[in-house]
């Protein structure tokens, strides 16, 4: 640029364009461009690609609406629509009812054990869903489950009370695992009202109850609503746990409704056009939810937050103690001890014994079965790799749109955000339609999984780096400007350090949601580059569930350490923290 | 007659002492400002009254009765007390009126009375035409006076105010404290403001405690604490003091470079200390040596600062150490190095407490 400034006079036609080519070249510019390139084949094709196939008649190419027509043609692919709506929101229903009541009662009460339902919430959001969808199944199907066994002991009678394989076992199912996203929320807006607020109520005559009515609930309500859109969103995109539990119960869902589409013959303009829905009410929703939570000054209120003195709930406090203890065996302990057991059963519907008794299990996973090694093998491998290629792109669009390193640099901001609206098996469709075919032909390659990973997780690294970074005020890099450093030496000497721990935070975040990924893996993985999440789904169709049992020991004891190594160094919430 | 008592009252965070041994009596309308810097204690000792802090021990009484003990604490909600926060507390989902009304519904105050009263109130906090807007939507004064409203419609026995001025820029603070005073006189609730801005304390109140370290200093009417300090630290916090080490020596107290006699010092009776006040303002500089029976001390300008409505000076004695500050009106121009003389009236030299020593 200030060689543009010396240029000044009109001189030579040549020596300004000289000038201008210098002023594009510099090496921000270029890696600027760069990362533009890299967004539009990581977020902007394929979503054009989902678009445009949509409306392409696959044989000639030629536009036309006929997909839409098989797409809605037929009652129940429409009833399809219609089971994902009422899933998501009788799912985000039951997820308030347990989030709400819990986030309240470790904000807010003198509940005994606060700190360990803390990690419950935690512990439960730590289990793949598909992982806790198979404990599930093992604890409620109709007959072999072992809650229906147990009854059948107990009252001596000839069938169980308890059928996951319906509507509500699955609403149920799916609602344990989505609550801690509404906890994290509520308690997050509980902590930051000021206390002030409170005590105003407090001071003017309202007791504890009505205080926390009339005042700190309604204040929470905007972040308490807003995550419950997310869950009825989240349940929407949801794949593995209608797979394992809708299909055999007999009905549909968008999602496996979307799987249905790619079986022989696989019809990806159909699965476009039907995704399409999806698309729409996730992208209306996110907007709701960004109106709802626009209205900062209902949080963010200042003053200064002095002690909060617990509501004291007297014997009720057991009553809440007690709740919050049958949600944590309901979603962590029940699941998480008959997988165990299974994985190391011989055959999981009988009792637990000496005969029963088998390593077998894990040795089938870890060495016999080469395509269950291959898959443990992918999924790590891919998890890390779509982590740092995640970490690095958020960071560095964030770290460009923050200091408005390039202009359209919010444009690029919003790029990488949009992949938020996509659920993960429509981006899944992005990605094949848009690098399945010719030119590219990616399909078969683990580098096809790994790019849609990345731009899946691309969201979550921005938001979490972009907060950091504005947490970080720009003086401290001018001040190495000043003393004669430049704007990368600024970056690395200062920038970097300060955030080294948000960023390998958010690392690790990715890194496990990464190993668990289900429905953008998909329609993605050939046979060569499948992941365990994928492998699972064919193993509960096969009905082994010991082997099932045994993969998902082993991705809960990778995901603890993971886990327990970042809580050590990054602080016990720091998978928690949403911005 | 006495509306609030607090006897003994002690306030200990693990082993911190923040509220020590503190003991205040307000009579019935009286309006106390408890002063002091960050730490002192006065917020804590305000929200043991209010009932957000039971105390370690001691007592809050209020027309006789027992509001706080370290056994038993009526709960804030069942004191009928009002309070101002610093953050004003506003809720933000309530529009104005809902905010003002809140108190008078937890009373169970009748609806049509209820619109009345908070009518009334908005009229005279000048607020009446926005009664339907969200706090969010108003300025910081206004939200101010929205606070104000709703402290005093339900016309509490003891009105707290915590710091209510401090998020408010200067000409704006200066105002609202005018104003709080003018509420106090039109409604003449018993009230207690904490801050720790004296020219907030002074315009305000009736009474004065100076706090420091969890103890009250001095509880006196501004004038008496402006003119009158008891203590070295009271002496510093309000206004500019110079203090002064004395030798009291049978009928007069030997200064360095002069000495006084005790009966002209503004002391009554004996005199046991060796630290003395004299504010800046109360020295006069002299071009030429003045007449008079006060102390006139030679000496020179070592520096100098014009405030814009003062000037700062540094005086030098010629004798001796003495240095002293004065304060001067504007036209009164030194140059540094200048010969001046120093005229001290003995009588404003006040004797104090040294407790830096103590």
């Amino acid at each position: 640029m200030a060689v543009l400034g010396i240029e000044g006079e009109r001189s030579h036609a040549a020596t300004k364009v000289a000038a201008a080519l210098r002023g594009v070249l510099n090496p921000t510019t270029l890696i600027a461009l760069l990362l533009a390139c890299v967004l539009v084949f990581l977020v902007a094709n394929p979503l054009f690609q989902l678009v445009k196939d949509s409306f392409t008649n696959p044989r000639d190419h030629s536009f036309t609406f006929a997909n839409y027509v098989t797409a809605f043609g037929r009652p129940r692919y429409v009833q399809a629509l219609i089971n994902s709506v009422e899933l998501g929101a009788v799912a985000a229903l039951f997820a308030s009812f347990i989030a709400v009541p819990l986030a309240w009662g470790v904000s807010r009460t003198d509940m005994p054990g606060r700190g360990f339902v803390h990690v419950m919430v935690l512990a439960s959001f730590l289990i793949p869903p598909f992982v806790g969808a198979i404990g599930w199944i093992l604890l409620g199907g109709p007959n072999a489950g072992w809650i229906n066994k147990a009854w059948m002991a107990v009252t001596g009678a000839t069938s169980g009370p308890f059928n996951i394989f319906t509507f509500w076992g699955l609403a149920l199912v799916t609602a344990l695992y989505s609550f801690p996203l509404i906890y994290v929320f509520t308690k997050s807006a509980l902590d930051l009202i000021s206390t002030e607020m409170e005590e105003a109520a407090a001071i003017l005559g309202a007791g504890p109850m009505q205080t926390t009515f009339r005042v700190t609930l309604p204040l929470a309500l905007p972040a308490i609503l807003g995550s419950i859109f997310l869950v009825f969103l989240e349940v929407l995109g949801l794949y593995g746990t209608p797979a394992l539990i809708a299909i055999p119960a007999g009905f549909n869902v968008v999602t496996t409704q979307l799987a249905a589409f790619f079986e022989n013959p696989v019809r990806v303009e159909v699965a476009a056009a039907f995704s399409m829905p999806m698309v729409g009410i996730t992208v209306a929703l996110l907007w709701v939810q960004r109106r709802l939570l626009a209205r900062k000054s209902y949080v963010t209120v200042g003053g200064k937050g002095g002690h909060r003195e617990p509501i004291a709930l007297g014997a009720s406090r057991w009553v809440l103690f007690g709740y919050a203890m049958a949600i944590a065996a309901f979603s962590v302990f029940m699941p998480v001890v008959i997988i165990l057991q299974t994985s190391f059963s011989k055959a999981w519907a009988l009792p637990m014994s000496a005969t029963n008794f088998t390593f077998h299990n894990f040795r089938e996973v870890l060495f016999d079965q080469m395509t269950v090694r291959q898959a443990l093998f992918n999924t790590f491998q891919y998890a890390i790799l779509t982590a740092t290629i995640c970490t690095f792109l958020g960071f560095a669009v964030a770290y460009i749109s923050q200091r408005r390193l390039l202009p359209y640099s919010h444009l690029l901001a919003s790029i990488t955000l949009a992949p938020f609206a996509v659920p993960g098996i429509v981006l899944a469709i992005c990605f094949y339609a848009a690098y399945a075919p010719p030119p590219f032909a990616l399909y078969g390659l683990g580098a096809l999984v790994v790019i849609a990973f990345v731009t899946r997780f691309l969201p979550i690294a921005f938001t979490n780096s972009n907060s950091a970074i504005q947490g970080l005020h720009p003086e401290l890099e001018e001040a190495v400007r000043i003393a004669g450093g430049n704007q990368a030496r600024a970056l690395w000497l200062v920038v970097v350090p300060i955030l080294k721990k948000s960023l390998f935070g958010s690392w690790l975040l990715i890194f496990i949601i990464g190993t668990r990924e289900l429905s953008t893996a998909m329609f993605l993985s050939g046979p060569q580059t499948r992941v365990v999440s994928v492998l699972t789904l064919e193993l509960s169709e096969q009905g082994s569930y010991e082997m099932l049992s045994a993969i998902s020991v082993l991705l809960l004891i990778v995901t603890a350490i993971v886990t327990l190594f970042g809580a050590t160094i990054l602080g016990r919430d720091f998978m928690l923290r949403r911005n | 007659m006495d509306k609030l008592q607090l006897k003994g009252l002690t306030k200990k965070f693990a082993d911190l002492v923040v509220v020590d041994d503190l003991n205040l009596t307000l009579r019935a309308g009286e309006f106390v400002s408890l002063l002091g810097p960050s730490g002192c204690g006065k917020t804590t000792t305000l929200r043991m009254i209010a009932g957000f802090v039971t105390p370690t021990a001691g007592t809050v009484e209020m027309d006789g009765r027992q509001m706080s003990s370290a056994t038993s604490s009526l709960p804030p909600e069942k004191r009928r007390m009002s309070m101002i926060f610093q953050s004003y507390a506003l809720w933000p989902n309530m529009t104005v009126e809902q905010n003002v009304a809140f108190g008078l519904k937890m009373r169970k105050v009748a609806r049509d009375e209820v619109r009345r009263r908070v009518a009334q109130i908005l009229d005279v906090v000048q607020l009446g035409h926005l009664a339907a807007r969200y706090p969010n939507e108003l300025s910081g004064g206004q939200q101010q006076r929205v606070s104000l409203a709703r402290a005093l419609v339900v016309q509490p026995e003891i009105l707290l105010l915590d710091e209510p001025l401090s998020n408010l820029d200067a000409n704006l603070r200066e105002e609202m404290r005018s104003e709080i005073r003018r509420l106090h006189n039109e409604f003449g609730i018993t009230s207690i403001y904490v801050t720790h801005d004296q020219s907030e304390a002074m315009t305000t109140s009736d009474r004065i405690a100076v706090m420091n370290k969890g103890r009250i200093e001095q509880i006196d009417d501004p004038l008496t604490l402006y003119t009158r300090p008891k203590t070295r630290y009271v002496a510093e916090f309000i206004g500019r003091s110079n203090i002064l080490d004395g030798k009291p020596n049978g009928a007069s107290v030997a200064f360095d470079g002069f000495e006084v006699a005790s009966a002209r010092l503004g002391a009554g009776g004996p005199i046991r200390t060796n630290a003395f006040s004299l504010r800046s303002q109360n020295l006069a500089l002299h071009a030429a040596c003045p007449n008079g029976d006060c102390v006139i001390l030679p000496g020179s300008i070592t520096d100098r600062a014009f405030l814009g409505e003062s000037w700062d000076y540094a005086f030098r004695a010629e004798a001796g150490e003495l240095r002293l500050r004065v304060m001067s009106p504007p036209v009164s121009v030194f140059n540094v190095g200048q010969k001046v003389w120093l005229e001290i009236n003995p009588s404003h030299i006040i004797p104090i407490q040294d407790d830096q020593h103590a």
